[in-house]
């Protein structure tokens, strides 16, 4: 996963699989290689956030 | 020959003076000059004059004694003015003749409605050629004067100020005590320009000042022209043409607490007034307040929708989390669904199987391998 990818565009990319997920446009054979990859855009935006409070904090 | 003493005939003269004037009052105008006055008798001697293309064609001694007095003194606190050489006034004289004094006029009274005319119309001259001479800069507008120095923007902070004012004055120290010791603890530098203010020359020392300033290079925020205590009548400098054009052209923002309230000076009017020198300090730290409050509202608002924001976005996340959640295949099996599976690959449609296929049906945490007997 690109380190570099801002918060929007990682929001953008999550928010277009689960639309793809929903409307079945993933096959069940790469759906669970994709939910990890969602997992992980997850985790990214929830570190972005966080960062971006503390940094307000500061 | 001969001769009388010099009073028997000045007493002729004053029997004569007495039967033509008795105790007969005039009024008469005329000009004043060589004012000297006894402000604690009470008492002001002083020359009544009459002037042709500006040669005296008379001239007459005259004294206000205490009763005269206090016109003199309703003259200052009405005008504003100091009761002084040059003005024109109207009274009212009695005759008198001393045969020590010789001949003299008692002033009884002074007509100061007359003295208050004369003050306007010499004033709405002096702002009627200020306007006309401005080239179109001093505008007028229902008794409100717009002038260039009033155009000029304030500075968001105010923070070098030029002070003209008369050095150890009630002024000086009114403006100091009440900036330097502000509320919220804003720090300023003053730089003192000091002159005297009052007296028939104290416009050009104002004036020079203002050169001063200007010549000083210092970019300052504003400058201050503040006046307080002594006397309550002299605010001429304040009237003049020279001074009231050169603050109405001023490259700096000029405010004024020249300390009276009932009366506008035209000087004022050229510039921001604020009465007193009290007034100017306080709107100078309240000009600067309201910047510092414009700027933590503005700190507040964006701090406000940063947080919105970042409540939105991880309302957002939990939302798309709960959604990749029902989307698992792991957590459909916990529903009591089964996945199928042949030759590793998940069978999405029966057509894929034949009778004999071994088959891995996945159910919750469990494998189940079977052979296809039938598909119907």
């Amino acid at each position: 996963m690109n380190q570099e990818i801002t918060y929007s565009q990682a929001q953008q990319k999550l928010e277009e699989m689960v639309a793809q997920m929903e409307n079945n446009e993933i096959d069940l054979e790469t759906l669970s290689q994709k939910l990890v990859e969602a997992k992980a855009l997850v985790k990214l935006c929830e570190v972005k956030l966080r960062n971006i409070e503390d940094s307000i904090e500061k | 020959m001969q001769s009388i003493n010099l009073s028997q005939l000045l007493y002729k003269i004053d029997e004569t003076l007495q039967s033509q004037f008795g105790y007969q009052t005039f009024w008469i105008k005329a000009e004043i000059t060589d004012v000297k006055k006894y402000e604690s008798k009470r008492w002001c001697f002083l020359k009544l004059i009459e002037k042709k293309d500006e040669q005296i064609i008379a001239e007459m001694k005259a004294t206000a004694w205490s009763q005269g007095y206090v016109f003199v003194e309703q003259f200052e606190r009405l005008t504003q003015q100091p009761f002084t050489n040059g003005l024109q006034i109207v009274c009212k004289v009695k005759v008198k003749y001393s045969i020590k004094y010789g001949l003299s006029f008692d002033v009884l009274e002074i007509d100061n409605s007359f003295a208050l005319g004369q003050i306007e119309l010499q004033k709405q001259a002096t702002l009627k050629r200020l306007v006309d001479d401005s080239n179109g800069q001093i505008i007028k507008d229902d008794e409100q004067y717009f002038t260039p120095n009033k155009r000029l923007k304030l500075p968001f902070v105010i923070q070098k100020i030029a002070l003209i004012t008369a050095q150890n004055s009630d002024g000086q120290r009114d403006f100091k005590n009440e900036l330097l010791n502000n509320n919220y603890g804003y720090a300023f530098q003053v730089d003192e320009y000091l002159c005297q203010i009052q007296g028939d020359n104290a416009h050009e020392n104002i004036i020079k000042q203002f050169e001063q300033i200007f010549a000083s290079n210092i970019q300052y925020d504003c400058v201050a022209m503040v006046r307080g205590g002594g006397s309550e009548t002299d605010f001429k400098p304040f009237e003049q043409y020279e001074l009231a054009k050169l603050v109405a052209f001023y490259h700096i923002p000029v405010f004024t607490g020249i300390g009276h309230d009932r009366n506008t000076s035209i000087v004022d009017l050229m510039a921001r007034q604020l009465k007193t020198p009290t007034k100017v300090a306080a709107h100078i730290v309240d000009h600067n307040f309201m910047f510092e409050n414009n700027l933590l509202y503005q700190f507040n608002q964006i701090e406000q929708t940063i947080a919105l924001k970042i409540d939105r976005a991880k309302q957002n996340l939990v939302n798309l989390k709960r959604l990749l959640q029902s989307l698992d295949p792991e957590n459909v099996l916990k529903k009591g669904y089964a996945l199928v599976k042949l030759n590793n690959k998940i069978v999405s449609n029966a057509n894929q199987l034949k009778a004999g296929d071994e088959v891995e049906t996945y159910i919750k945490d469990t494998k189940v391998v079977s052979v296809v007997s039938d598909v119907q």
